[in-house]
C-alpha cells in the first residue's frame, strides 16, 4: 500500500539535513533560532537524513499494523501528514516554526553558480543511479516477489511463515531512507523548508506521480515523478499570469494534478508502464543447472 | 480406514518434491496436542472445550455441520486467531502464544477455506514464494545479490514445477493467479502449502469445487503425503473421501466433538447421525 | 502558567483558573456543536455507503464559500444556512452519482476510493481559489449580542448554532427510529448486501445519505465561517481533523456516536487550548485519532458488527 504519509519522511530528511549544516547562529538578521547549530559535511548530513528518514517512516508504519481496513489507514496516514506538518509549524522554537529554516548552505556555494548547478545536477543524477540500483535489488527477484505477495495478501503471506511486521517495517524503513535522501538533497539546493512545502496537496502531487507512472513499475515511478515535478508543477509558471486573478495558475496546476489523478484511476488504473512480471521456464529434465530464469514483460 | 493402496498416478514426483521433509520431529509422541480449547466470537462460543492429538503420519478428518466451528478450530491452530482458552502443543512445544508465521517456519501449514492466492504474482510464483526462509531474502542476500541465492532460487524453481507438472497446471503456470479459475487457485493453494515441506498441514475444506477426478487424484496425493510422514488434519463434507483417507475422524457440532473413531463405525452412530445427516 | 501566578493572591488566582475551565467548557459547547454537525454528515455517509469521504471537508469550504456569495446578496444569515446546506448537499449526490458510485461498480478497491476523494477534495478547493481567489474571506461581525448563561458568556449566534444542531439530531434521530426510511437506511448500513436482497432500494438510500450528509456539511461549514473570524479555502480540510477525530471517538459509521464524539473533543480541545497554546489545539483531536486507533478501532460506541466492517 502507498504511503500517505511519505512527505513527511521527505519533510524528516529536509530539516535533519538543515539542522545539522546550517552552522550556528552568525547573525543573519537573528530572525532564525538555531536548533543544534552543527555545522556537518554534505555526505554525513545526507546519511543522516537517510536514517532519520527511515526512523520516521518506522514510526509511522507502526500505526499501519493494526489489521485495519486499508481506506481507515489511508485516512490516517493522512492526517498525520497535515498533523505533522501543523505541529513544526505551531512550534517556532522546534525547526523553525511556520516560517521555516532558510539559509541553509548550498554544498557547492565555493563553486561558481553555472558550475555549481550543474555539480547539483551531477550529484541528484548519481544519486538516482544508486536508488535506482538498491530498489532493483528489493523490487527484483526473489525479494520483489516477496514484497508483491505481502501486498496482495499479508495474511496469506504470514500463513506462509513471513511476518508481517517484519516486512512492513523492512519496507517503511527502506522507503523512508530514500525519502529522507531526497528531502536532503532538494533543501541543499533551495536552501530552505517551512511547513507551507509539505502540506496536504504535496501528498497528492508524490501520489499522481506513482498513479501515473504505474505503481508496479521502477522506471514508471520515476518518470512520472518527473512529469509531474517539471511539467505540471513548474510548467504552470510559464503559463501567462493572469492579472486580475492572484494563484489563478497555481489553482490551475493543482486542478489538473486532481483530475489527472481521478482520471488514471478511473481509466487506466495500472498506469503509463505495467508491471513486469517475470516468465520461468520449465528447467530441462535431468539436467539440474539447465533451467532457465527468463525475465521478460509479462 | 484407508484400504485404498497409496501411490496414485503423482505421488512419485510430489515424493520428490517434498524431499527434506522430516519425519515427525517429536519421536513418537504426537505432532499436535489440543486441550480444551475454546473461542468466542462475541456471546458465540465457536469452539467450546475441544481436546485431540493427532500422531505423526496420520490423516485425520473433522466433519460436522455448517457452523459447528471446524474451521474455527483449524484457524486457531493455524494462529490466524487467537484462542480464547485452552493451549496447543506442536512437535512437544507449546505455541498457543506463537504469532502464525512462526508456526508456519516450523512446519504448521494451513490453507484456508476460501481459496487465496497472491492474485497479482503468476501461478509459479505463488509456489515459489512459499519458502520463506530463503537466502535471498535475508540481509546477506540483499547485499550480495544474485550469486549468493542463484542456486537455491534454482531448486525451488525445479520443486515448483515438479508439483506444477504432478497437479497438470503447467500451461498455467506463468499465468497470473488472478485469472484462474476456483478449481486451480485451490491447485495452487495446496502446491503452495506443500513448497513450505510442512510435517502437518491443516486443510479446510481443499475438494470443494474440484471435478471427481482431480478430487480422487488429490486423495492419492494426500495418501503419498501420508506415506511421507506428513500429518494431515482435514475438513470435508464428502464421507466417502473421509471415509477412504481417513484413519481417525472427529465429529464436531456446536463448537465440541460429539464424537471421534474410524468414519465406518460413526456412521452406524445415533448421536453422529443426529447431528449430521449422514449420506 | 506557574510564572504568571506568582505575582497575584493566590485565592484570585484559583477563581480566575476555575473561571477559565467554566468558559472553557462553554465555548467548547459551542464549537461541540458545529463538529458534532458536521462529524454526523461525515459518519452517517460512510456507515451507508461506505465510502471514506476525504473531500467532505472540501465540501464544507464550498459550503461557507456559497454563504459568503449569498450574504453578499443580502440574505438572512440563518436562510443563507439553509440555502447553502441543501446547495452542498446537491453537490454531494453529484459526487456520489458522477464518480464514487461508477467507481465502485467497476471494483475499485477502498484504498483507491480515498486517494480518489482526496484528489476530488482538491479539485474542489482549487475551483474555489480560481473563482472567489485565494485570500481570507470573512463573514462580518454575526455573533450578536452576548449572553451569559450557567456562568457561560456567549455569544446570540453560537447560542443559536447550538439551538440548530440539536434541532438537527433530534430529527435526524426520529427519522432514523421512527420512518421506514430511517430503517432502511439502519438496514443499510448494518448489512447491505442483505438490505438489498430484503428488496431495500440500497443505491437510492445511499443518494439520500449522501445528500443528508452533504446537507448536514455544507450547514456545518457556514456555521464556522460564522463563530470564526476569518477563513480561506482550506477551512474545512482543516476542520476536517477534528471531525473525523469525533467520528472515530464515538465509532465511524454511528450517527450517535459522533454527535457525543463531536461534543467530547470540541469541549476537550477548548479547555486543553484554555490552559496550553491553542496553535496545539488540533493536536489533541490527532491524539485521539490516534489512541483510538490503536487501542479501540471501533471506537466506544462501535458494535460488533462496525468492528467486523474496519478490521481487514
Ligand atoms: N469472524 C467471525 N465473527 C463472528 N462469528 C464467527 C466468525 N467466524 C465464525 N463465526 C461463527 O462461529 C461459528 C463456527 O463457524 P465455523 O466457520 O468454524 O464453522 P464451520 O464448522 O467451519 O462451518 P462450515 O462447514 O460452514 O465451513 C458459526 O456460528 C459462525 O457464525
Ligand atoms: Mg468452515
Amino acid at each position: 500500500m502507498a504511503n500517505l504519509a511519505y512527505i513527511v519522511v521527505i519533510a524528516a530528511g529536509a530539516y535533519t539535513y538543515g539542522i545539522l549544516t546550517l552552522g550556528p547562529d552568525t547573525g543573519n538578521g537573528g530572525f532564525q533560532q538555531y536548533v543544534l547549530g552543527y555545522r556537518l559535511p554534505f555526505f554525513v548530513a545526507v546519511i543522516a537524513a537517510a536514517v532519520a528518514g527511515a526512523v520516521v517512516g518506522v514510526l509511522i508504519g507502526v500505526t499501519g499494523l493494526k489489521r485495519i481496513r486499508q481506506d481507515y489507514q489511508a485516512m490516517v496516514m493522512l492526517v498525520i501528514s497535515i498533523m505533522a506538518a501543523t505541529v513544526i509549524g505551531a512550534a517556532p522554537s522546534f525547526l523553525g516554526g511556520e516560517p521555516g529554516l532558510s539559509l541553509i548552505p548550498n554544498p557547492f556555494a565555493n563553486l561558481s553558480p553555472a558550475t555549481g548547478d550543474w555539480a547539483y545536477v551531477a550529484m541528484v543524477a548519481f544519486a538516482c543511479v544508486v536508488g535506482y540500483l538498491v530498489m532493483r535489488r528489493f523490487t527484483s527477484g526473489p525479494m520483489g516477489r516477496a514484497l508483491r505477495a505481502m501486498r496482495d495478501d499479508e495474511h496469506a503471506a504470514a500463513a506462509m511463515g513471513f511476518s508481517i511486521v517484519k516486512m512492513r517495517l523492512l519496507t517503511q524503513a527502506v522507503g523512508g531512507a530514500f525519502g529522507g535522501v531526497s528531502g536532503a538533497l532538494l533543501v541543499a539546493f533551495i536552501g530552505g523548508w517551512s511547513p507551507g512545502a509539505w502540506a496536504y496537496v504535496e501528498t497528492l502531487a508524490l501520489l499522481t506521480a506513482v498513479i501515473v507512472g504505474g505503481m508496479g513499475n521502477d522506471f514508471g515511478v520515476s518518470l512520472g515523478t518527473f512529469v509531474i515535478a517539471v511539467l505540471l508543477l513548474q510548467g504552470v509558471q510559464f503559463l501567462p499570469q493572469i492579472r486580475s486573478h492572484t494563484g489563478l495558475t497555481e489553482a490551475i496546476g493543482w486542478m489538473t494534478l486532481g483530475i489527472l489523478t481521478i482520471a488514471f484511476l478511473w481509466l487506466r488504473p495500472q498506469g503509463v508502464f505495467r508491471e513486469r512480471r517475470p516468465r520461468y521456464g520449465q528447467p530441462a529434465v535431468g539436467n539440474a543447472g539447465g533451467g532457465e530464469v527468463a525475465e521478460g514483460h509479462g | 480406514m484407508s484400504s485404498t493402496p497409496a501411490g496414485g498416478p503423482g505421488s512419485a514426483p510430489v515424493a520428490e518434491a517434498l524431499a527434506g521433509t522430516s519425519k515427525s520431529g517429536a519421536g513418537d509422541g504426537p505432532i499436535l496436542r489440543v486441550a480444551s480449547l475454546s473461542r468466542q466470537y462475541g456471546g458465540v462460543r465457536a469452539v467450546d472445550g475441544v481436546s485431540f492429538e493427532l500422531l505423526p503420519g496420520t490423516i485425520t478428518g473433522i466433519i460436522g455441520p455448517n457452523g459447528a466451528g471446524k474451521s474455527t478450530v483449524l484457524t486457531v491452530v493455524s494462529g490466524f486467531i487467537s484462542p480464547s482458552a485452552g493451549t496447543i502443543e506442536f512437535l512437544g512445544r507449546d505455541v498457543t502464544r506463537l504469532p502464525m508465521h512462526r508456526r508456519a517456519q516450523m512446519g504448521l501449514v494451513r490453507t484456508f477455506q476460501i481459496a487465496r492466492v497472491f492474485e497479482g504474482l503468476t501461478a509459479i510464483e505463488n509456489l515459489m514464494v512459499a519458502v520463506p526462509q530463503q537466502r535471498s531474502l535475508t540481509p546477506m542476500g540483499l547485499l550480495r545479490g544474485k550469486r549468493y541465492w542463484r542456486s537455491e532460487e534454482q531448486e525451488i524453481l525445479e520443486r515448483a514445477w515438479t508439483l506444477m507438472n504432478t497437479f497438470g497446471m503447467a500451461d498455467k503456470a506463468n499465468e497470473k493467479a488472478g485469472r484462474l479459475s476456483g478449481g486451480q487457485r485451490r491447485a495452487v493453494e495446496i502446491m503452495r502449502a506443500l513448497m513450505m515441506r510442512p510435517k502437518l498441514l491443516l486443510v479446510d475444506e481443499p475438494m470443494a469445487g474440484l471435478n471427481p477426478k482431480l478430487s480422487r487424484e488429490l486423495e492419492d496425493v494426500f495418501l503419498s503425503l501420508r506415506e511421507q510422514g506428513l500429518s494431515i488434519l482435514i475438513i470435508e463434507h464428502e464421507l466417502d473421501t473421509v471415509e477412504r483417507i481417513c484413519s481417525e475422524v472427529l465429529v464436531m457440532a456446536w463448537g465440541k466433538v460429539i464424537a471421534r473413531g474410524e468414519m465406518a463405525e460413526l456412521r452406524t452412530r445415533k448421536e453422529v447421525q443426529d447431528a449430521y445427516v449422514v449420506g | 502558567m506557574p510564572g504568571a501566578g506568582r505575582a497575584r493572591p493566590r485565592l484570585i488566582y484559583k477563581e480566575a483558573l476555575v473561571h477559565l475551565l467554566v468558559q472553557s467548557i462553554g465555548f467548547g459547547v459551542a464549537a461541540g456543536a458545529v463538529l458534532a454537525l458536521g462529524a454526523v454528515g461525515f459518519t452517517l455517509q460512510f456507515g451507508i455507503s461506505n465510502v471514506l469521504n476525504i473531500s467532505y471537508g472540501s465540501l464544507m469550504s464550498v459550503g461557507a464559500f456559497l454563504g459568503l456569495f449569498m450574504l453578499g446578496l443580502g440574505l438572512n444569515i440563518w436562510l443563507v444556512m439553509v440555502i447553502g446546506g441543501l446547495a452542498v448537499g446537491a453537490c454531494s449526490v453529484v459526487l456520489n452519482r458522477g464518480l464514487i458510485t461508477p467507481l465502485v461498480r467497476k471494483g475499485m478497491a477502498p484504498f483507491g476510493l480515498v486517494i480518489v476523494t482526496v484528489s476530488a477534495g482538491i479539485v474542489l478547493e482549487y475551483v474555489i481559489v480560481a473563482v472567489a481567489g485565494p485570500a481570507t474571506q470573512t463573514y462580518g461581525n454575526r455573533s450578536g449580542a452576548t449572553l451569559n448563561f450557567l456562568g457561560w458568556t456567549l455569544t446570540t449566534a453560537q447560542v443559536v448554532i447550538f439551538a440548530i444542531t440539536v434541532v438537527l439530531m433530534l430529527g435526524l434521530h426520529l427519522l432514523l427510529t421512527r420512518t421506514q426510511l430511517g430503517r432502511a437506511m439502519r438496514a443499510t448500513s448494518a448489512n447491505r448486501t442483505l438490505a438489498r436482497s430484503c428488496g431495500i432500494a440500497t443505491s437510492r438510500i445511499s443518494d439520500i445519505a449522501w445528500f443528508m450528509s452533504g446537507t448536514f456539511c455544507g450547514m456545518a461549514g457556514i456555521a464556522l465561517a460564522i463563530t470564526i473570524e476569518s477563513f480561506d479555502f482550506t477551512l474545512g480540510s482543516i476542520f476536517l481533523i477534528p471531525m473525523i477525530a469525533a467520528a472515530v471517538l464515538g465509532g465511524v459509521g454511528q450517527p450517535y456516536g459522533a454527535m457525543i464524539g463531536g461534543m467530547v473533543v470540541g469541549i476537550v480541545s477548548s479547555v486543553s487550548s484554555a490552559y496550553w497554546d491553542p496553535a496545539y489545539q488540533s493536536v489533541v483531536a490527532f491524539g485521539i485519532i490516534i489512541v483510538m486507533l490503536l487501542v479501540r478501532p471501533r471506537g466506544l460506541f462501535g458494535s460488533a458488527t462496525a468492528t467486523r466492517k474496519l478490521l481487514a
